[in-house]
């Protein structure tokens, strides 16, 4: 298979398909949405994190999305958490975090809905740094499965396919992805300590901190890798609640605790009811 | 009406006519800045051809979850013995 580096994570395709054109949406994505990148859109916008900020029409329509998750996630998968992550800690490309970054404090996560887009303006009526990370990744995996026409793309977790592709799971299983999205939330890599304290990339908004969800990983098949994504976070985020919110939107979702075992709502279990073991 | 009396209606004419005029060249420079602002197209230049990049949409919650999504929509199964071709784990 193809396979390069995007986003801080892997990125596979099968052969036979224009990997340069996926390749370069990456970049682009990349370019305009890092946190990282000084040069970024993203980091031109959260310099000025307060009152009428003019956008592209591109960075206009992901935020458009991410608002749109916000909205159906009751502010779980919220593209206001910027602050948080970075008051704990998490403020540099990974690779380039120190195991502890020091004391860190919660950072109270600020309403979505003091976010709005009023035409090619981005309006913030609260101070508020965005983090688009919630949607990029997956709405990019999307988008790079039309371009590439056929075949999968996977990235990081998140996996698009237009053909049946095997899938390994957390924990050791596989599952059969005929169609659509596959993606998985995980806490399991990207922590660091601060001060001691063991943190992940998983802001909870109600905390302003990292998640204490008792899943490790939730992996959710939707119809596209973005709302599969939005929704594995979602669920992660509720913890012993997540099954049962899934379920209440039909959504197959597989939980892995931090103990290794496995918990399957009924969607998944009436599509899948062989993927137990962990 | 006194002279006091119309003096204070001219200055209340003259702030409303500042408002307006106001307004309108504010509006007009808000539109000239979208229109020349290089990042306004919609669309995302990639090497050879273009994406578009998600919807615009102002009330698109069924984008999530809802319409979208049916419940009777089903893409997993079951793996029996394939090896996996690729992995949904965290990076």
């Amino acid at each position: 298979m193809n396979a390069f580096r995007a986003m801080g994570c892997d990125v596979a395709l099968p052969y036979g398909v224009p990997v340069g054109l996926v390749r370069a949406l990456f970049e682009e994505r990349d370019a305009r949405f890092s946190r990282f990148r000084p040069s970024s859109e993203l980091s031109r916008v959260n310099a000025l994190p307060l009152g009428l900020t003019l956008v592209s029409g591109e960075f206009a329509s992901m935020l458009s999305l991410s608002l749109d998750a916000a909205r159906a996630t009751d502010g779980l998968v919220t593209p206001a958490v910027g602050g948080a992550i970075l008051a704990a800690g998490y403020d540099r490309d990974f690779v380039l975090l120190p195991r502890d970054v020091g004391a860190a404090v919660p950072a109270a996560v600020p309403s979505w809905q003091s976010i709005s887009l009023q035409g090619g303006g981005l309006l913030r009526t609260e101070t508020v740094q965005l983090d688009l990370n919630g949607v990029v990744k997956g709405k990019t995996v999307d988008d790079a499965l039309e371009l590439a026409g056929s075949g999968w793309v996977s990235a990081g977790g998140d996996v698009a396919a237009l053909e049946p592709v095997v899938v390994g799971l957390p924990g050791g299983d596989s599952i059969a992805l005929h169609d659509g999205g596959l993606a998985t939330s995980s806490v399991a890599k990207r922590r660091w300590l601060a001060a001691g304290v063991p943190k992940n990339h998983l802001i909870d908004p109600r905390t302003g901190s990292s998640t204490t969800s008792p899943w490790r990983d939730v992996t959710v098949a939707a119809s596209t890798c973005l709302i599969a994504d939005v929704a594995a976070k979602a669920a992660l985020l509720l913890g012993t609640a997540g099954p049962a919110w899934l379920d209440g939107r039909n959504l197959a979702g597989r939980f892995v605790a931090h103990s290794g075992a496995v918990t399957l709502n009924e969607s998944w279990s009436a599509r899948a009811p062989k993927t137990l073991a962990a | 009406m006194t002279r006091i009396e119309k003096a204070r209606r001219r200055v209340t004419v003259a702030r409303y006519a500042i408002g307006i005029t106001a307004a309108v060249a504010l509006g007009g420079f808000a539109a000239v800045a979208r229109v020349s602002h290089p990042g306004t197209a919609p669309r995302v230049a990639t090497a050879r051809t273009t994406v578009t990049a998600a919807s615009t949409s102002d009330d698109s919650s069924s984008t999530f979850f809802g319409q979208a999504d049916p419940g009777s929509y089903s893409n997993i199964g079951p793996s029996g013995s394939a090896q996996p071709q690729v992995q949904s784990v965290a990076s």
